[in-house]
């Protein structure tokens, strides 16, 4: 079998080409069809994320996987950009490096949050509308389930997926669940309206955060976000109202000065009654007065402090690194050993029978004039007559498995069946 | 059968019980995987079970004399056998807190207690205050049961506060249950032991009223202490049913954790003061030992 993986990703291109190159559902399950037509004995995945563009094609045949120019080119004509422009900027990996590459992505090691776990549902969905369209056959599905059990082993047998390292998914993953079991009923209020707020708010929506109001100077940000999100919208002059019905802040706005004084929040204390308040400040310069998070059953937490534990983060992940290549190692090696024996298979056990075939005659042969031999004399012949075969064997054998390994056996497969005539 | 069962003794489910604290404090230490909380739980349920077939055989071999768990030692083990059954509860239905490190060592406190109370009894056999009895100790095992949990969910608090007001990543490290769980739990506990230790404390004036002959005077320093406990437990009801910041955060922590050490140093009280209890029928009693037993007590 024969894999090959051409595309780009946010390591070797620019966001403008992954945007030009990029697939919808629709247009990916055109994209397959079409390559499918044009190659019928390939059979193919197209992965389309926001970090990367990704065609792998795989040929189980002696036909050959289109050439890395031909995937190349076509996914520059689906999108009626010049293939000449885009092909300098895609990668092209074979074979191993071409499995090695799909494990890493799927287990999240290659993506620009490293260990963020979207990335392996989007690897399953592609293989899936392959799978759909009739683009993935035996092949892809042997590689796409091993990619699957890499991305498991990775999870489950490493610390990289277990640390958050952006300062909105610290926030919300690590520290909110400190202080809530869950935010389904907290009353989460979010000032200002801007790309740290949105996405903040993005993962207090994914921890099941439902009572949301935003609150900003401009009232239409604040709208427009809840269009994109969800919640409702406050007045600005309201902003102490909410502050006293909030269980979890989120504070993002571009003032220069503190929006929350101490005395502001003193009076505010007063009808909380003490209740625990959870507050994200995580704007530059702060919004909320420092001295605020002496204040008892509050809990403020700036940029900084969170910036110290996203790094803390990254080098547990990174100690974490070793563990996950050698999985990969280990997952591409069973991998290749078993598409070897896939496609190696038959050829030898046909190279074997032949072989056999040829030493029984020979044998025949021999014993038949060798009637006065005695029975170990013959066992002797038998056994030398093994040996012989497998020596002679041995050596076209091993270099076929290591022809495996690197992943193109296919040469020499063809070169084996010609040099001894097997005819599967 | 019986045999076998004679074997196990409270140094086999203590060893077990120190053995899972001990791991729980290298799974925090040493930040191990999964696996390590099975260890824990594991060594938990196995002290557990032998601990149950301890009581069981306790309880069989005591019902031919006529009196199940009449003894101090049997009350502390049996305080500790329900505590560890509550870690077990929540250890399993969390497995990534490590509550044992303040939850494992209450049952082993107890143990100990237990260890050094020997076989002094709660009452003496066919007493006729034996059912108001029962129902006192009754109740204020359960209290003091719900009381430790309350004073453990209290301290877990006031760490993980700790931690949270130092911007200590709450993942990393020791793993305890959010703020606003340990403080439901705390004031949970809290309601359940006061009511208990309340109504218990309420069925030892009882018992003392029904005595024929006063066993233990109302002066006694055990009894003043009682009352003293009695008062506050009222009194922090009270004053969390009428003022709402005691409900929430360091307060209802503050109250639980005080409530938890009363009853502790009220443990104390009895076990140390000689008002445990008498000593077993088959030791010889001295003219001084014919005192009755402390029946007002916390059992």
């Amino acid at each position: 079998m024969q894999v090959r993986v051409v595309g780009c990703s946010h390591h070797n291109s620019s966001v403008e080409l992954r945007e030009q190159l990029a697939f919808n559902e629709t247009q990916a399950r055109q994209a397959l069809a079409q390559f499918r037509s044009q190659y019928p004995s390939a059979e193919a995945v197209l992965l389309s994320t926001c970090n990367r563009v990704e065609l792998y094609a795989t040929v189980d045949s002696a036909g050959g996987v289109p050439s890395a120019e031909s995937m190349s080119r076509f996914l520059g004509e689906f999108h009626g950009l010049d293939a000449g422009l885009i092909t300098d900027a895609l990668f092209v990996h074979d074979a191993r490096a071409a499995i090695y590459h799909l494990f890493t992505v799927a287990a999240s090691m290659d993506s620009m949050v490293v260990g963020e776990p979207q990335i392996l549902a989007q690897v399953k969905q592609a293989y899936e509308w392959s799978l759909a369209g009739k683009s993935a056959g035996p092949s892809m599905h042997a590689v796409f389930q091993a990619a699957n059990r890499v991305a498991k082993r990775v999870t489950t047998e490493t610390a990289i997926h277990r640390k958050r390292v952006s300062i909105p998914s610290v926030a919300v993953g690590d520290f909110a669940r400190g202080f809530f079991e869950t935010l389904e009923k907290k009353q989460v209020l979010v000032i200002g309206a801007g790309e740290m707020a949105e996405e903040t708010l993005r993962y207090l929506i994914d921890e099941g955060a439902r009572r949301i109001t935003i609150v900003n100077r401009h009232r239409e940000r604040s709208e427009r976000l809840v269009e994109r999100t969800t919640g409702q919208v406050a007045d600005w002059d309201q902003l102490f109202e909410w502050l006293v019905r909030a269980d979890l802040v989120v504070s993002t706005t571009g003032a220069s000065e503190p929006i929350v004084q101490l005395e502001d929040f003193q009076r505010v204390a007063a009808d909380r009654f003490q209740r625990l308040l959870f507050v994200l400040d995580l704007a530059v310069p702060r919004d909320f007065d420092p001295q605020i998070g002496s204040q008892p059953n509050v809990y403020l937490y700036s940029v900084d402090d969170l910036s110290q534990v996203c790094e803390q983060n990254r080098q547990q992940r990174q100690h974490a690194w070793p563990a996950a290549e050698k999985i990969v190692e280990q997952e591409v090696d069973r991998l290749m050993t078993e598409l070897y024996h896939r496609s190696t298979g038959p050829a030898i056990r046909q190279l074997r029978a032949q072989a056999d075939n040829v030493k029984d005659e020979e044998l025949s042969r021999l014993m038949n004039k060798l009637r006065d031999a005695d029975d170990r004399t013959r066992q002797e012949i038998q056994q030398f007559a093994d040996r012989l075969v497998n020596k002679l064997l041995h050596p076209p054998l091993e270099s076929l498995r290591d022809e495996s390994a690197r992943g193109s056996p296919q040469g020499l497969l063809d070169a084996l069946k010609r040099l001894f005539q097997i005819r599967e | 059968m019986i045999d076998w069962l004679n074997r196990i003794t409270e140094t086999c489910f203590f060893a077990s019980y120190a053995l899972a604290w001990a791991l729980e404090l290298l799974r925090i230490l040493f930040l191990r995987p999964p696996r390590f909380w099975s260890l824990v739980v594991g060594l938990t349920m196995a002290g557990w079970l032998a601990q149950t077939l301890f009581l069981w055989s306790r309880a069989t071999a005591e019902l031919s004399d006529g009196t199940v768990f009449a003894s101090w030692s049997d009350w502390l083990v049996i305080t500790s056998w329900v505590i560890a059954l509550a870690y077990l509860i929540l250890a399993v239905r969390r497995p990534r807190n490590g509550m044992g490190l303040f939850m494992l060592p209450l049952p082993l406190i107890f143990i100990s207690l237990a260890l050094l109370q020997g076989n002094v009894q709660t009452f003496p056999r066919g007493d006729a205050a034996g059912i108001w009895g029962r129902i006192h100790g009754s109740l204020l095992l359960a209290g003091t049961v719900a009381a430790m949990l309350g004073f453990s969910g209290g301290v877990m608090y006031l760490v993980q506060s700790y931690r949270l007001k130092r911007k200590w990543s709450p993942q990393s490290g020791l793993q305890l249950p959010s703020l606003e769980w340990l403080q439901r739990f705390s004031r949970e506990t809290s309601y359940v032991s006061s009511g208990l230790l309340l109504l218990g404390l309420f069925a030892g004036v009882i018992v003392k009223l029904n005595q024929p002959v006063a066993m233990v005077a109302w002066t006694d320093p055990l009894v003043l202490w009682s009352a003293v406990l009695f008062l506050w437990l009222a009194s922090v009801t009270l004053f969390e049913w009428r003022y709402r910041p005691a409900r929430k955060g360091h307060k209802v922590i503050y109250l639980t954790i005080a409530s938890g050490a009363l009853l502790g140093v009220s443990l104390l009280i009895i076990f140390f003061s000689g008002h445990a209890g008498v000593p077993p029928p088959n030791q010889t009693v001295r003219a001084t030992d014919s005192l009755p037993p402390p029946i007002d007590s916390l059992r």
